[in-house]
């Protein structure tokens, strides 16, 4: 017969065992979701006798450059989402960071290494502004943000214009070969050295979000601000790191993508949809819209969910007409699918 | 809308009749040639309907497998889309050069896995220096400006000391650069000034930016779209701003646009028949990919569509027009 002592020990055991230890992981959601999608693209691939190319090293090649840019963006704007904040400028700072820094190290002539200080500087910047009007000045980040998105938009076009035509243009970033084998250079088969970069983004991010005071902190702020401030959290300064977070996030993204690309567009920031698709990816990926919850491995799969969906509606040919929608549905299926799961999970 | 999709139906029924009445190559006969046609921004603009349509009309015609796809604006996204039809084993590629250097690599990748690369509807502004692509199919904008600006001015009579609104989408892409320069080089030498702004693409936006600038510099005596939305929004933002009868003219194609010049609201428009930017590049890929065929160069076209000479280009607005 079971005693009180033998089922405490029973439960024990349980609670320290691998399932339990799996099903206490935040992200076991997005993660079994991502599994799943995975299996349905294995499978796909191998009915179609491997006319569907998802698995080759030319493909695998453009995801390795295209997540991580996402992915990163996510992260920033997933940490500050986990402290309840929303920012939707994320598009003007990648955008704004890349052009000042290509300006400064190209037209300028001034050394890189002072170059990513200014531009990132113009970052923190962005960063404390955002912070400052919402925790300070008490506007609702989701209004304040879409401020200062319009600025940087504006912002954007004014650094970008052509002495020679007074008008917006693109700008080159010309980078030594060096830099560029570092930021973005081809690894080995499908690795290209963005995901090197993501690898470190997240890690920090992860020490920062789980291993540092910060971290809880952040997770107080956004899950139940009242309570933090009673227990001597101050809120203000935590959202105020999470705005900066977000704004370096956001402006070392825009570096890896000029970096790659070489020329910078001063329409992306108003066209590219960046901030939403990082929203998006860190919801999917189990970020909570009400603050307090979330994980580094989540936003990173939630990014890599959402550019591999287009990725596949490409490679389907799924018709033009139509992809937004298509790309649009699946998202909302993954965060169905996502929420199903997590409810699971708690029971 | 209806209409227009029983008059497409028609149209590929047609098609279908034709292919099987006995034309000179069977297209079900023929090697599958694959091709990814990348439109550059603006997903249901009515700019890109003809090319859209021309590029599936080839497809059918020349058995091509196509992948229609839409960078959104992103050069960045375009890079990626010109990588995965390399990964997907494509035969061609017929991209967009908005800005001169972004694809320049992605572009070589292509040239070097042995993918045929066309460029359509904007080219580097170095034309086949700037970078790997085997040919471009798209108007000459210099020259397509010049006859514009000219037109305006014989039409009009416009003089030394008028000053020209040109809004445009996106000032900054190549095409609103060389089509401002082929107005400016017809009304400079006439003493006639000009200015430059953005209006995006969307029409309700460009409709008050349009306006607005006009109420804000009564200076403004005449207006030239250098794209699309703009050329469309013109004509009703002039009554907007109290300035109905404001002499204009433009660019590009559309059933508003075409609706203007047959009432002689719009002088006439530069046509750069998108429907062959779509066409042509995916025959040329097939071709040159069956019959090693070189892609070549093609300029699609510099015709001034006036209200004498418009009604092919009203009746089939939005599939071949």
């Amino acid at each position: 017969m079971e005693t009180n002592a033998d089922r405490a020990g029973r439960r024990y055991r349980d609670q320290s065992g691998l399932w339990a230890r799996f099903k206490a992981f935040q992200a076991v959601s997005i993660v079994v979701v991502s599994i799943g999608f995975m299996g349905i693209l294995v499978l796909w691939t191998v009915l179609t006798g491997g006319d569907f190319k998802f698995f080759t090293v030319g493909n695998l090649s453009v995801l390795s450059q295209q997540i991580p840019i996402t992915a990163i963006a996510a992260i920033g704007v997933g940490i500050l989402m986990i402290a309840g904040e929303f920012d939707i400028s994320v598009a003007g700072t990648f955008t704004l960071v890349a052009f000042v820094i290509a300006i400064t190290a190209g037209e300028w002539a001034l050394p890189l290494a002072v170059a990513l200080l200014i531009g990132f500087g113009v970052a923190l910047l962005i960063g404390l502004v955002n912070g400052w009007i919402t925790c300070w000045l008490g506007i609702p980040s989701f209004i304040a943000t879409i401020g200062m998105m319009f600025f940087l938009r504006g912002a954007v076009r004014y650094v970008s214009v052509n002495p020679e035509t007074d008008l917006p243009d693109s700008t080159l970033f010309v980078s030594p070969e060096a830099f560029k084998a570092v930021m973005t250079g081809h690894v080995v088969g499908p690795v290209y050295a963005q995901l090197f970069w993501l690898g470190l983004v997240a890690v920090l991010a992860y020490l920062i979000l789980n291993r540092h005071r910060m971290g809880n902190h952040i997770f107080t702020a956004g899950g139940n601000a009242n309570a933090a401030v009673s227990i001597g959290v101050n809120v203000r300064r935590t959202k105020l790191v999470a705005f900066v977070i977000c704004a370096l996030t956001a402006g070392f993204a825009g570096l890896l993508q000029a970096t790659r690309i070489t020329e910078i567009e001063p329409s992306y920031a108003t066209i590219s949809g960046l901030e939403l698709k990082a929203i998006a990816a860190a919801v999917v990926g189990g970020v909570s819209l009400y603050g307090g919850r979330g994980t580094i491995i989540g936003m990173v799969l939630g990014a890599a969910m959402i550019d591999c969906v287009d990725n596949v509606l490409v490679l389907l040919n799924a018709p033009e007409t139509i992809f937004k929608g298509i790309l649009g549905a699946v998202i909302i299926l993954a965060v169905v699918l996502n929420n199903i799961v997590s409810r699971r999970e708690v029971s | 809308m209806r209409k227009r999709n029983i008059f497409k139906a028609a149209l590929s029924s047609a098609s279908v009749v034709a292919a099987m009445s006995g034309s000179p190559v069977v297209a079900q006969e023929l090697e599958t040639v694959k091709v990814t046609f990348i439109q550059h921004c603006c997903s249901g603009a009515t700019f890109f309907q003809p090319m859209q349509f021309g590029a599936e009309e080839a497809a059918r015609l020349f058995n091509v497998e196509l992948t229609y796809v839409n960078a959104d604006g992103d050069a960045a996204r375009a890079a990626n889309l010109i990588e995965t039809a390399i990964a997907e084993g494509q035969d061609a590629v017929i991209p967009t050069i908005t800005v001169p250097d972004a694809l320049d690599e992605a572009i070589k990748k292509a040239k070097d896995a042995g993918l045929i690369v066309i460029v359509q509807n904007i080219d580097d502004p170095m034309g086949a220096a700037g970078n790997a692509r085997d040919s471009f199919v798209g108007q000459n904008f210099i020259a397509s400006g010049a006859i514009i600006g000219q037109k305006m001015i014989d039409h009009y009579g416009l003089k030394a000391g008028d000053h020209c609104l040109l809004p445009v989408e996106f000032p900054e892409l190549t095409y609103a650069i060389e089509r401002a320069q082929g107005v400016q080089s017809a009304l400079e030498p006439a003493g006639i000034t000009s200015e430059i702004i953005g209006t995006g693409t969307v029409d309700a936006e460009a409709l008050t930016i349009i306006s607005q600038a006009l109420i804000a510099n009564p200076k403004i005596t005449c207006a030239i779209g250098l794209g699309t939305t703009p050329t469309t929004n013109i004509p009703d933002a002039a009554i907007e701003a109290g300035r109905d009868g404001l002499p204009n003219g433009g660019f590009d194609t559309n059933p508003k646009i075409m609706e203007n010049i047959m009432a002689g609201t719009t002088v006439g428009t530069m046509d750069q028949q998108p429907f062959w930017q779509g066409y042509l590049p995916v025959m040329f890929a097939a071709y040159e990919k069956r019959y090693g065929l070189k892609a070549v160069d093609f300029d699609t076209g510099n015709n001034l569509i006036e209200a004498a000479n418009g009604d092919l280009a009203l009746k089939y607005g939005g599939t071949y027009r």
